[in-house]
């Protein structure tokens, strides 16, 4: 169970913005958060990841406290393990596709499987500069679950991605969080991209 | 990484190739001295197998440097006051010895005449003058004293070129930058068969006698060979060398 | 012509932009993460010997370790170690004097790089060490390069601190661009011109390489 209670002043377009968020995520539940944009979405993951630190805020993962502002403690990034896939996928430039996977885990039959599920066995010594958007967004996807994450955090991360790709992709992540027991929050403007595969939604907007 | 590897075996290289100079004295002289010194050594180095680097520098500019702790031998000055100066401050252990006299010429690179050169300077012929800066080289100050004797220091003022030492003014004269210069007899040795000069002897009367001191820096660790040299220079062999590059004995 | 100079030019240099390296890549990194008032002073200090007269910087040095007085009388009487008129003097008055060579293009790198490279490490658990060295470097090595290569040509054409600090003294701190110096005060113009077009030589080649180097990679090789 995770419980989130934040409060941050975001500089939006439209001037300041206050983002207030209040919420609990059942353990082993997909969420969709969806909203407009400029709303806070991409800042609501990196508080709950440790990078970026809200005014006011409270988490917690189950019995552990990962950020308490007025008891001022906060848990690094390193420490919480967030699987997260950023919108731009923050992929190294000096490594290969097999050396992002092995950066995380030396496991080589679990990066197999990763490299099975999306599709990039014949890839793995490529850069980044020489895989193609949907590739990159992949291999995103794969580095995050590649520290078998209790919690996952996926900004648009199926974005570049065409229909029959996902049909394939999406099990195989599906799969994979359902025996780690991962808690999966997804920022998604397609409004059916995730359908059948989020059991709630939650709408993110900034005042 | 990739980088470091190629510097590291470039230090490595290089460490080993510079030689060592521990057993060479350091003999600081002043510039005057930067033809004969090297006829010196020669003669030194034949005669005991000991070899000297000098380093040659305005006998002020020398003077502070050993004050600074600049690692010298010995320091052959163009007067008497500097080495005086650090034998009272503990710089060395004895009191300089007098090792030449040395004599100011005035000199050109142009054939000009140097017959009345006391009118000449005065003349709108000569646009440029060179002394070694009086602070710090001893035959600049004999230079000026020269001048202001024969009245003429105050009129040609605006035309004088300071120099750092007399290697400066020596370069000034021969390049011809200047038109004349105040500098050491020993030049004319210095430069026989390279470069043409004018000149002529000013004088001794009218400056106060240059003598040249010299002393063994007490911070010295090359005391035996740095006593070898100083014996040296006070000997026939060396005086020899020194009345032909025309210094008193 | 004695080679003696030469070699102890390019020994200077190697020494020199070798320790940059070492303590400039951490430098840099601080430097590049955050505006605090303690590292804009500190950055305007380390670019100061960009604009300083290097006299200025040889004069300040001199006074601070000469043994007469003050750090270098201590280092004197307990370590018998002078920086003045020696080597080791010249090697610090080198990291000083080309500091801001090696850490600016390295920090400017460094602020190019997006925020996200060293999130993302940070997510999947990696220190701050880690990703300094696993991501963020092998990601500026052609800024890294262009540093090393303009620390080590400036390095070369140093003057008129060496000779502040370092005096004039033959197989010690007499390098290339002082034997020039001492060359033509010798009136020995045959050897000034040698050592000036090896000096060109070497300099000139370096930043060609730089330029062309950089052509490739379409970035100002002085950012």
């Amino acid at each position: 169970m995770i419980s989130i209670d934040i409060e941050k002043k975001l500089k939006a377009y439209r001037g300041e913005q206050v983002l207030k968020i209040e919420a609990q995520f059942e353990t082993g539940s997909i969420t969709k958060i969806y909203g407009p944009s400029g709303a806070g979405k991409s800042t609501f993951l990196k508080i709950i990841a440790g990078l970026i630190e809200p005014e006011y805020g409270k988490i917690s993962v189950d019995d552990a406290v990962w950020l308490d502002t007025v008891l001022k403690t906060s848990l690094s990034p390193q420490k919480r393990k967030v699987g997260f896939v950023f919108q731009n996928y923050a992929l190294f430039p000096n490594m290969t596709v097999q050396q992002h996977l092995e950066y995380v885990s030396d496991d080589a039959q679990w990066t197999n499987r990763l490299l099975t599920i999306g599709k990039l066995e014949t890839f793995t010594s490529h850069k980044p500069e020489y895989l193609s958007g949907g590739q990159q967004q992949r291999l995103a996807i794969l580095r995050a679950m590649a520290i078998r994450p209790k919690l996952m955090l996926m900004d648009e991360p199926f974005s570049a991605l065409d229909p029959k790709m996902k049909s394939e992709l999406i099990p195989g992540l599906k799969s994979i969080w359902d025996e780690l027991g991962t808690t999966v929050l997804i920022v998604s403007h397609n409004p059916q991209e995730l359908e059948g595969l989020t059991a709630r939604e939650i709408y993110v907007e900034s005042q | 990484m990739k980088i470091k590897i190629p510097f590291i075996i470039a230090v490595f290289f290089l460490f080993a190739s510079i030689t060592s100079f521990a057993q060479e004295l350091k003999v600081a002289v002043a510039a005057n001295l930067q033809g004969v010194i090297k006829a010196l050594g020669k003669d030194f180095k034949q005669k005991t197998g000991i070899d000297i680097q000098p380093i040659v520098g305005s006998s002020g500019n020398l003077s502070t440097q050993i004050k600074n702790g600049a690692p010298f031998d010995l320091f052959l000055s163009a007067d008497m006051s500097f080495p005086e100066s650090l034998a009272k401050e503990g710089f060395s252990t004895k009191e300089p010895g007098v090792y030449a006299y040395g004599s100011l010429i005035i000199c050109s690179s142009q054939n000009i005449g140097f017959e009345n050169w006391e009118r000449l300077l005065l003349s709108g012929r000569i646009k440029k003058i060179a002394i070694a800066n009086p602070a710090i080289a001893p035959y600049g100050k004999a230079a000026e004293e020269s001048l202001k004797l024969k009245g003429i220091l105050d009129d040609i003022q605006s035309k004088i070129v300071t120099g750092e030492s007399i290697s400066q003014v020596n370069t000034y004269i021969t390049t011809g930058t200047v038109d004349v210069g105040f500098t050491t007899r020993a030049l004319v040795k210095d430069i026989e068969g390279k470069t043409t000069i004018y000149w002529k002897e000013i004088d001794p009367k009218s400056y106060a006698p240059i003598k040249q001191g010299m002393i063994i820096l007490k911070q010295s660790k090359e005391t035996a060979s740095a006593e070898k040299f100083y014996e040296y220079m006070l000997s026939p062999a060396a005086k020899r060398i020194l009345k032909e590059y025309g210094y008193g004995v | 012509m004695d080679l003696t100079p030469i070699w102890l030019t390019l020994k200077l240099a190697a020494i020199t932009t070798m320790i940059l390296l070492i303590v400039g890549l951490p430098l840099a990194y601080w430097l590049s993460k955050g505006r605090s008032i303690a590292k804009i002073i500190l950055e305007a200090i380390i670019t100061m010997p960009l604009v300083l007269p290097p006299s200025v910087l040889g004069f300040y040095l001199l006074m601070a370790f000469s043994p007469k007085h003050g750090i270098g009388e201590w280092l004197h009487n307990t370590f018998d170690i002078q920086f003045v008129f020696s080597f080791k003097g010249l090697v610090l008055a080198s990291v000083i004097y080309s500091m801001p060579f090696m850490i600016g293009p390295i920090k400017s790198a460094l602020q190019q790089l997006p925020l996200s490279l060293s999130q993302a490490s940070y997510t999947l658990g990696k220190s701050e060490r880690e990703t300094f060295i696993k991501v963020l470097l092998p990601n500026i090595r052609a800024s890294m390069l262009t540093a090393a290569i303009l620390t080590f040509a400036h390095t070369l054409g140093e003057f008129g601190v060496v000779l502040m600090i370092g005096g004039n003294i033959p197989g010690v701190t007499r390098v290339a661009s002082i034997a020039v110096y001492d060359s033509v005060e010798n009136m020995d113009y045959a050897s000034a011109n040698a050592y000036s077009l090896t000096l060109f030589c070497i300099t000139f080649i370096m930043v060609i390489s730089v330029f062309v180097f950089n052509k490739y990679k379409a970035k100002s090789p002085l950012e």
